[in-house]
């Protein structure tokens, strides 16, 4: 997995205008990582190993996601299940991006243990995107707005 | 699905469904990705087959490493890992021989993998604090709501 910086930064700046609800959708982006990194409590565990392997697949976490919406009031579970389920959607694409000599994320587990990854970056050095991502979020976010009071003043 | 009728009941569906599902990955999963932990107990069994390894180097010789599991048994691997990599998490894959040790087929050394913790913190604590600003929880109502603002 990518740090979780790097997971929140990559999606922040798509909340600019298409989330109606950003704390559901980051809410969603690091909530693989809280579920599914169970190990780093005790890691000679198999398991909370497992445990966290389950629970950081795309069932796993729709099962998650799901109980968590029910938290919610009746009229708001529906945007519950989009803004954190496209939260944990964009962290599930970061995560098939990274090299691995193991095994990565079990996607399609329980139906296949199988796991499969588009190799670019390790998990480890994922932070060395971060200024990058720190510029395109000044960009988003920091441009139209200074570019706004310019053109009011 | 999304209604009030059986609230609890569908929470505790969608939680014994977790449970199911853990309890599989937990049967399942050291079968399908054993590792030196599992073999180094029954190194009969594992004899020539593919393990995945990690753990921390704790020596790093020429054409060979030692690393400390989880557990605290240390392993030997065959492999060139480099100079330096003490104290670093590696992981991989290799194949597990009679006597106990690894012929290292892949592995990776985790150099930065200190940082990714430390900047976890951060996100966690930011994301944490959003969303309990814009959420509080009803304890009388058993949900979240948005707080007034």
């Amino acid at each position: 997995m990518p740090d979780l910086a790097t997971h929140v930064l990559a999606v922040t700046p798509f909340l600019r205008k298409a989330a109606r609800r950003p704390e559901l959708v980051l809410l969603g982006t690091i909530l693989p990582d809280l579920a599914g990194r169970l190990a780093v409590l005790k890691p000679n565990s198999v398991l909370l190993f497992w445990m966290g392997n389950a629970l950081h697949a795309p069932v796993g976490m729709a099962l998650i996601i799901y109980a968590l919406a029910m938290f919610f009031p009746r009229e708001k579970r529906a945007g519950v299940l989009a803004g954190v389920g496209a939260g944990a959607a964009f962290h599930f694409v970061l995560d098939l991006l990274q090299k691995t000599v193991t095994f990565g994320p079990l996607w399609l587990f329980p139906a296949s243990l199988a796991s499969f990854q588009i190799p670019l970056i390790w998990g480890d050095e994922s932070f060395f995107a971060l200024p990058f991502l720190v510029l395109l979020n000044l960009l988003v976010y920091a441009l139209p707005s200074a570019a706004g009071l310019k053109k009011r003043g | 699905m999304l209604s009030d009728r059986f609230r609890f009941w569908k929470i505790g569906a969608a939680l014994a469904a977790l449970a199911v599902l853990v309890a599989y990955a937990v049967r399942v999963g050291p079968q399908a990705y054993p590792d030196y932990d599992a073999a180094r107990k029954d190194p009969p069994a594992f004899a020539g087959r593919m393990i995945y390894f990690s753990g921390d180097v704790v020596r790093a010789a020429a054409e060979e490493f030692s690393f400390r599991t989880g557990d605290g048994a240390v392993g030997t691997a065959r492999g060139r890992i480099g100079p330096g990599q003490e104290g670093f998490l590696v992981a991989g894959t290799a194949v597990f021989q009679p006597a106990g040790t690894l012929d290292v087929v892949r592995f990776h050394v985790y150099r930065y993998r200190i940082y990714k913790y430390l900047l976890a913190v951060l996100p966690l604590l930011a994301v944490g604090l959003f969303f309990f600003r814009t959420y509080a929880f009803d304890r009388r109502a058993f949900v979240f709501r948005a707080r007034s603002r």
